[in-house]
């Protein structure tokens, strides 16, 4: 990576090239006290909402699916509910099952990739996976192996573990037979077992004391932990159906970065994500997963974000169970998706990424063409309670050399696991203490 | 280099694995490549799924983890990639990942967030390298997201797909 320096002090990450500004932090520091932080993540979900429009309105399901190569199911999953939320269709029954179980497919994968990839070394003290590998080789195989079975969800429910391509509005294009799970069925018991050991592994680590102040705002389900869900909550009197979004929640553009920033309404910056799910939805978790999180010690509400690490791990435990729960219910349906036909309207869409509530807007005119569309990534929901905790941080540690003020804020950055969590490796730094 | 963990049945000794995002320009490439490799493929063997005797095809977004998954256990391994090396666009590359220099800096430059270059050295760490891994890149001109290939790497496609395919005809041979 190239980095100018230009007065201030700056500092370059890894010399390896790679795709300019995918992230980049700039920390001034004005005789001894931080005056500004600005984190730029790469977010491509601005492109995509303009290149929607015009699209026919089956089309935001596979073209979204293309912004993330880790979270996929999510963007789908938030297009299919907001169009057919415009076009007056429920999707229930064995058809709502089926998403529910590629949907835990994807948070297996995510947060075994998150955990063991880019979380956990910064607890262990390696730089990367790759040294942690080199010196226990067991723990990064068996994260390998969960991410593996997650991995083979979306092969058997999505057609293929990238970009799935058997989602549509309204449901599938096929649907697996009993038989195509039961193989499926046992490699999740499998998983299960892996990912119960993860907890406990994780939740040994050491946790510096942390607690963030801020709004905790996520999908509302009456009886499930929410992945599929048409409510948005918060600790702070936020109860709101998905159409009502707009009215509560706005997007302001930052000087310093592409992407919008978001922020409630009436209050300010919140966090979405493991965190903010567990504090509200901890007693919906499957039993195994309950049991695996009270024995790491998990506290009912923990807004600690190094903690995050074991929330991940605990729902894993719980996308295992509520997999395995899904295949021991399924009755193949006599019709892969219900008829979607076109009809002008808006439609909302709120599901749970693995990083935190996705939300999707689409306007639908009477030629059944998107005339609008609204992306709200999680990502860009949290960059302003990332860049107030990298604040903090920074403060707080004034006096560190700027490599080691580099190697921790990246850990900071990583408690929170933006889109694209591994930008967070390639951070252009910009330290400014002129 | 290694052969443990063991190949899965029914796993095509060869891999062709095509890595990158569609929608950032250049960098969908590799994709671009290995589906024409696996049209060809499919062509020859008569069978449309891309996978031609013994030969898989596979588009991968440069995730680490999962090109370890999916090379493990293949006898030979060709990769198509953006390669970044301050070269002209459109630039050819061939690299053969060498079996001694475990542990060497020998990073091979991708324009994948922890790409191309992390699989190799987890793949060395977690000895889950393919026997044999060769890398045909191209010098990538514009990456933004939504830009198509740039004049300069659409020219070097064709290329690209018959520096592939002979990969996969010498091992044959």
């Amino acid at each position: 990576m190239t980095h100018k320096a230009t007065g201030s002090r700056a500092l370059s990450s890894d010399a390896l090239a790679r795709v300019e500004g995918e992230g980049a932090m700039r920390v001034e520091i004005r005789d001894g006290r931080v005056v500004d932080v600005q984190l730029n993540i790469y977010e491509p979900p601005r492109f995509f909402e303009g290149f929607l429009r015009g699209r026919g309105y089956t089309e935001p399901v596979d073209i979204t699916a293309r912004i993330c190569g880790i979270c996929p199911v999510a963007y789908q999953m938030s297009a299919c509910t907001a169009i057919e939320d415009a076009v007056g269709v429920t999707v229930d029954g064995a058809l709502r099952e089926l998403r529910l179980l590629l949907y835990c497919g994807e948070w297996i994968e995510s947060h075994a990739l998150h955990i063991h990839f880019l979380h956990a070394p910064d607890f262990l003290g390696f730089d990367s996976a790759i040294s942690l590998a080199a010196v226990d080789r067991a723990v990064v195989e068996r994260g390998l192996e969960v991410k593996r079975i997650g991995n083979r969800i979306l092969e058997v429910v999505g057609g293929r573990a990238i970009h799935p391509v058997n989602v549509k509005v309204g449901g599938f294009f096929r649907v697996p037979t009993t038989r195509e799970l039961e193989p499926l069925r046992a490699e999740l018991e499998r998983g299960l077992e892996l990912a119960v050991q993860v907890v406990d592994w994780v939740a040994g680590f050491d946790f510096p004391d942390q607690e963030l102040g801020c709004e905790l705002v996520a999908a509302d389900h009456p009886t499930e932990y929410p992945m599929l869900a048409d409510r948005v909550i918060s600790d702070r009197g936020l109860d709101i159906a998905a159409a009502e979004w707009l009215d509560h929640i706005e997007e302001f553009q930052v000087p310093h970065s592409t992407a919008l920033h978001a922020r409630v309404l009436e209050r300010g910056e919140y966090l979405v994500g493991p965190l903010a799910r567990h504090h509200h939805h901890a007693e919906k978790l499957a039993p195994a997963a309950a049991r695996a999180a009270r024995d790491a010690g998990l506290e009912p509400s923990c807004v600690n974000p190094f903690r995050s690490i074991i929330v991940r791990a605990v729902e894993v435990v719980h996308a295992f169970e509520t997999a395995i729960a899904v295949i021991d219910r399924w009755v193949r349906p006599a019709f892969a998706a219900v008829p979607v036909a076109p009809r002008p309207g808006v439609g909302h869409g709120v599901t749970e990424a693995p990083r935190g509530l996705l939300y999707h807007r689409y306007e639908i005119d009477d030629a059944g063409l998107i005339a609008d569309a609204v992306i709200v990534p999680p990502t860009s929901q949290n960059q302003p309670t990332i860049e107030h905790d990298l604040w903090h941080f920074v403060e707080a540690n004034i006096d560190l050399d700027d490599d080691e003020l580099r190697r921790r804020a990246e850990v900071t950055i990583r408690n929170h696991d933006p889109c694209i969590s591994c930008a967070t490796h390639f951070l252009d730094l910009t330290v400014d203490r002129s | 280099m290694t052969t443990d963990p063991s190949p899965a049945p029914g796993v095509a000794p060869v891999l062709v694995i095509g890595v990158g995002s569609p929608v950032r320009g250049d960098d969908g490439v590799g994709p671009i490549v290995a589906a024409r490799v696996a049209e060809r493929l499919g062509e020859a063997a008569g069978i449309d799924a891309g996978v031609g005797a013994g030969v898989e095809v596979r588009l991968l977004d440069g995730e680490p983890a999962r090109i370890v998954e999916a090379w493990t256990g293949r006898d030979l391994v060709v990769l198509v990639d953006a390669v970044c090396r301050g070269e002209a666009p459109g630039s050819l590359v061939r690299l053969e990942i060498a079996e001694d220099s475990v542990f060497a800096p020998a990073r091979t430059p991708s324009t994948h967030a922890g790409g191309v270059d992390d699989a190799i050295a987890l793949g060395r760490v977690l000895q889950r390298l393919p026997g044999r891994l060769i890398i045909v890149g191209v010098e990538p001109g514009d990456m933004s997201v939504g830009a198509g290939l740039s004049p300069a790497v659409a020219e070097a496609v064709p290329q690209l797909e018959e520096s592939v395919l002979a990969e996969l005809h010498e091992v044959r041979a």
